[in-house]
């Protein structure tokens, strides 16, 4: 066990969410699994977009970036590959992830750079207060789809899945104590780990309530194999329930230690002013 | 036998048929024989086929601005013939045609040299492959480039694919020159003057002066996505960044590149992304989020003709008002220009530095043109470049960090992960000192504020304009970017005239440097502004500082091509009558 405990990484700023926020729980989870980590909070970067989860920076008594709608993803990304020697985690919501941020997360999974990155998926846009998300039902009736929306939802393990990402899992914040070891295992996880954390919006979203995904959500089944990337493509796919677990965990080549191994074997010997002077001198 | 200076010669011919390695074999030896060059090529948008053209300017003395007109003109077929020959001189201008391909009709005052291109390559050399080889070695033997160079390049280009290949490449050269010695009778009065050994020099393009300039000031990540013309910054990078331990990578789009970017600079790691127009329109609101964060970055727009996909593979000074007002919202940038490819080099080296100093974003604005032609400039002394570095916090135990600090420059001491006492959450929200988010009407005076005088304390440091020319002149020309080479040399030609006349060259282009170019305008009566643009972004500025002092007069051109100096020299004549 470290030295550090959940206290190490709580930051004084009061807590802005609504009573009762699926977040919260999350929240705790977190600096639980920072602590059984180990992880310096010199040395760790919570990266967030926008949203009411990615207020969650402010939280940490770590290094931290609130960034923009949608880009907390690329912004890791050049963070963890400049620095490899951080630990980066990147939070978010569904909105952020999903939608305005949908295509950076198909490369995020693609790229499979070193980092953790956990969405807390409550099926609607809360800060904006109520509208609907990239992972809302078809039909989903809210202030800007007053006659239903016409989508159907986007399958988040699914698509992760399908795009590459090496570690996919999805838990629920009504349950504190698999959150935890789940979050663990994310991060010490070799390259990009994914975790959907359904989380329910006690104030916007009267639908997809703490009830409504304790009858809905199952775990994975005993004997599920974390390897065999077909299982779980259809355990994703799986109609009417929501499974609950790791679908995915595999250890794929890992882009940052590859781009560190390149960038050290192909760094010439000597101080800056040198290497530069070697560069300028096979151009001439 | 020549009175000219210096020599224009345009290669044209079917994209693909070794047009540009013709060019470039021409400019790198003739730089290594001592002789000063300036390139300008062009090539289709599309992806094979089409004309491609390239021209380079020889002479002894520095050169500043391609020339009026071209001297010499190899056309390898009939197209380019139709496309350029209006561009040559009507006055002893030569046409060298490939007799192989086809027939041009005689005209008065043109010399035409009718020469078997192809079928010498194939029949005398045995390879069509070598074409381009026999042509160059038709230009020894008739214009005297230098021999010994190329041979020496011959050698050192294709000494890796086997002495088969050397061989066959230098027995095309002199295949070429013999003819051309032989069977030419010259009647043109135009010969290359021998260069002038000097120091040693390096010969690139504007893209790849970037890519070391970025290199030297100790950038250590870059972060990119494909776009024409600026993807040649992202290749030289790509392939030497590595070597000076930097990490470099292709991202998604240009958000996902200048993103990447934020997030090295908040890990305290010098980065840099390169793009045009379009990904600059699509980088604006995280520049935005640079600028509230402070963090330090420096991006690079090798601009091309917009708006929208606009012109690709042409020129245009039209990104100005993008690149400094770009975001929404008011948040304070720095952007520069390079006029010539030194420029390049070492512009993009203060970009870094001022990115540092003032932990903003620092644009620096150049254009396809500057960005795609060579240049050969003497090899930059390392030694003597000074490279800045963020003035980091220094934590005193106790104290608690105020990232934000109100400081009398606007600069806050930074601190980066993994230092003690620093930690903080980066936010583009509007913070306290201490970053966290406020929205109170003290703090957002306290902190727009601070931006804003971080411009003040740069203009105060900053020397941002080079004037030159007469002082006493009541006629100046006022050009930035790559519109001052034909500017200089415009300048030059209006001075041996006799005509006083004024350059002022803003570097820096934002912050508005008023006071120094208020300096420069002392006693002029008219500036001229020549833009590679419609609505003179430049000149508007001008405009709204010193409209009541001086008249300013725009010179618009926005044709995807760069001024040429008789441009300037008749505007000049125009606007002094």
């Amino acid at each position: 066990m470290s030295d550090y405990t959940m206290k190490s990484y709580k930051s004084e700023t009061k807590v802005t969410w609504c009573p009762g926020c699926g977040d919260f729980g999350i929240l705790n989870a977190l600096y639980q699994s920072f602590a059984e980590m180990g992880w310096d909070p010199n040395n760790t970067v919570v990266v967030s977009g926008i949203g009411c989860s990615s207020r969650a920076p402010y939280f940490f008594d770590t290094y931290g970036m609130h960034t923009l709608h949608g880009r907390a993803l690329p912004i890791a990304t050049g963070l963890k590959l400049a620095r490899q020697d951080l630990n980066v985690v990147v939070l978010g919501g569904d909105g952020d992830a999903y939608s305005i941020g949908g295509g950076h997360f198909l490369h995020a999974c693609r790229k499979n750079i070193n980092l953790t990155y956990i969405v807390m998926d409550n099926n609607i846009y809360g800060l904006t207060k109520g509208q609907a998300s990239p992972t809302s039902r078809a039909g989903f009736e809210t202030n800007t789809t007053p006659y239903g929306t016409i989508e159907k939802p986007l399958n988040p393990i699914g698509l992760a899945l399908s795009v590459g990402a090496s570690f996919v899992g999805r838990t629920f914040a009504g349950k504190i104590k698999e959150m935890k070891p789940m979050f663990v295992e994310a991060f010490k996880h070799t390259g990009f780990s994914y975790i959907n954390v359904l989380s329910p919006c006690v104030t916007f979203n009267k639908e997809n309530t703490f009830k409504f995904y304790k009858e809905i959500s199952e775990p994975l089944p005993e004997g599920y194999d974390c390897k065999n990337l077909g299982q779980a493509i259809v355990a994703a796919h799986e109609p009417d329930t929501l499974k609950l677990g790791i679908f995915y965990n595999e250890d794929l080549s890992v882009t940052d230690a590859g781009i560190a191994g390149q960038t050290k074997s192909m760094a010439m010997a000597g101080n800056d002013a040198e290497i530069t002077k070697s560069i300028i001198e096979s151009y001439s | 036998m020549s009175t000219k200076s210096d020599l224009v010669i345009r290669v044209s011919g079917e994209s693909g048929e070794g047009v540009i390695s013709t060019g470039d074999l021409i400019t790198l030896s003739s730089a290594r024989a001592g002789l000063e060059v300036y390139t300008f090529s062009t090539f289709p948008a599309e992806i094979k086929g089409g004309n491609a053209m390239f021209e380079v300017r020889l002479s002894k003395d520095k050169l500043y601005a391609q020339g009026d007109k071209v001297d010499v003109f190899l056309a390898f077929n009939q197209e380019a013939y139709d496309k350029y020959i209006k561009d040559l001189n009507p006055d002893n201008g030569v046409l060298i045609y490939d007799s192989d391909a086809y027939t041009p009709p005689t005209v008065e005052g043109r010399i035409d040299y009718a020469i078997p291109f192809t079928s010498m390559a194939k029949e005398k050399v045995g390879a069509l492959i070598t074409k381009n080889m026999v042509t160059i070695g038709c230009l020894i033997g008739l214009f005297d480039l230098p021999y010994e160079s190329i041979k020496e390049l011959i050698i050192e280009k294709f000494t890796r694919k086997g002495e088969k290949v050397v061989h066959l490449n230098l027995k095309a050269l002199d295949i070429g020159k013999a003819y051309c010695s032989e069977k030419i009778t010259k009647v043109d009065p135009y010969t290359i003057l021998e260069g002038v050994k000097k120091e040693k020099t390096i010969v690139m393009t504007g893209c790849d002066a970037i890519g070391l300039g970025a290199i030297a000031a100790g950038c250590k990540s870059y972060y990119g996505y494909p776009i024409t013309p600026a993807t040649d910054v992202f290749k030289f990078l790509a392939k030497e960044l590595p070597k000076a331990g930097g990490v470099i990578m292709q991202m998604e789009d240009e958000i996902a590149a200048i993103g990447a970017c934020v997030g090295a600079s908040y890990g305290g790691v010098k980065t840099m992304s390169a793009t045009s127009g379009p990904g600059v329109s699509l980088m604006n609101e995280i520049l935005g989020y640079s600028t509230m964060a402070e963090l330090p970055l420096v991006l690079i727009n090798v601009a091309r003709g917009g708006p929208s996909t606009g012109l690709p593979t042409k020129t245009e000074q039209s990104d100005l008002n993008c690149v400094i007002h770009g975001s929404h919202g008011e948040g304070p940038r720095i952007v520069i220009s390079a006029a010539t490819v030194d420029e390049c080099f070492y512009h993009t080296i203060d970009a870094f530095n001022y990115a540092e100093e003032y932990q903003l974003p620092v644009i620096l604005l150049t254009d396809g043109f500057t960005g795609g032609r060579k240049e050969a400039f003497p090899i930059p002394d390392i030694t003597k470049i000074k490279i800045v570095d963020r003035t980091r916090y220094q934590h005193v135990e106790g104290e608690k960090y105020a990232r934000y600090e109100n400081t009398k420059s606007g600069v806050s001491p930074i601190s980066i992960p993994g230092d003690i006492g620093g930690r903080y959450t980066s936010t583009g929200l509007e913070h306290s000192v201490n970053a966290k988010p406020a929205y109170d009407p003290e703090t957002r005076k306290i902190m727009m504020d601070k931006r804003y005088r971080k411009l003040d304390t740069f203009l105060k440091n900053t020397k941002c304009c080079d004037v030159s020319g007469d002082n006493d002149a009541k006629t100046a020309i006022l050009a930035w970017g790559s519109t001052a080479g034909a500017c200089y040399e415009g300048v030059q030609r209006l001075q041996a005239d006799s005509k006083k006349v004024k350059l002022i060259v803003p570097k820096v282009l934002y912050p508005f440097p008023e006071e120094e170019i208020g300096k420069a305008l002392e006693g002029v009566e008219k500036v001229i502004i020549p833009e590679l643009n419609f609505t003179g972004q430049f000149a508007q500025m001008v405009k709204a500082a010193f409209s009541n002092k001086v008249e300013v007069i725009q010179y618009n051109e926005y044709l995807g091509l760069p001024f040429k100096p008789h441009q300037i020299v008749d505007k000049y004549m125009e606007v002094s009558k």
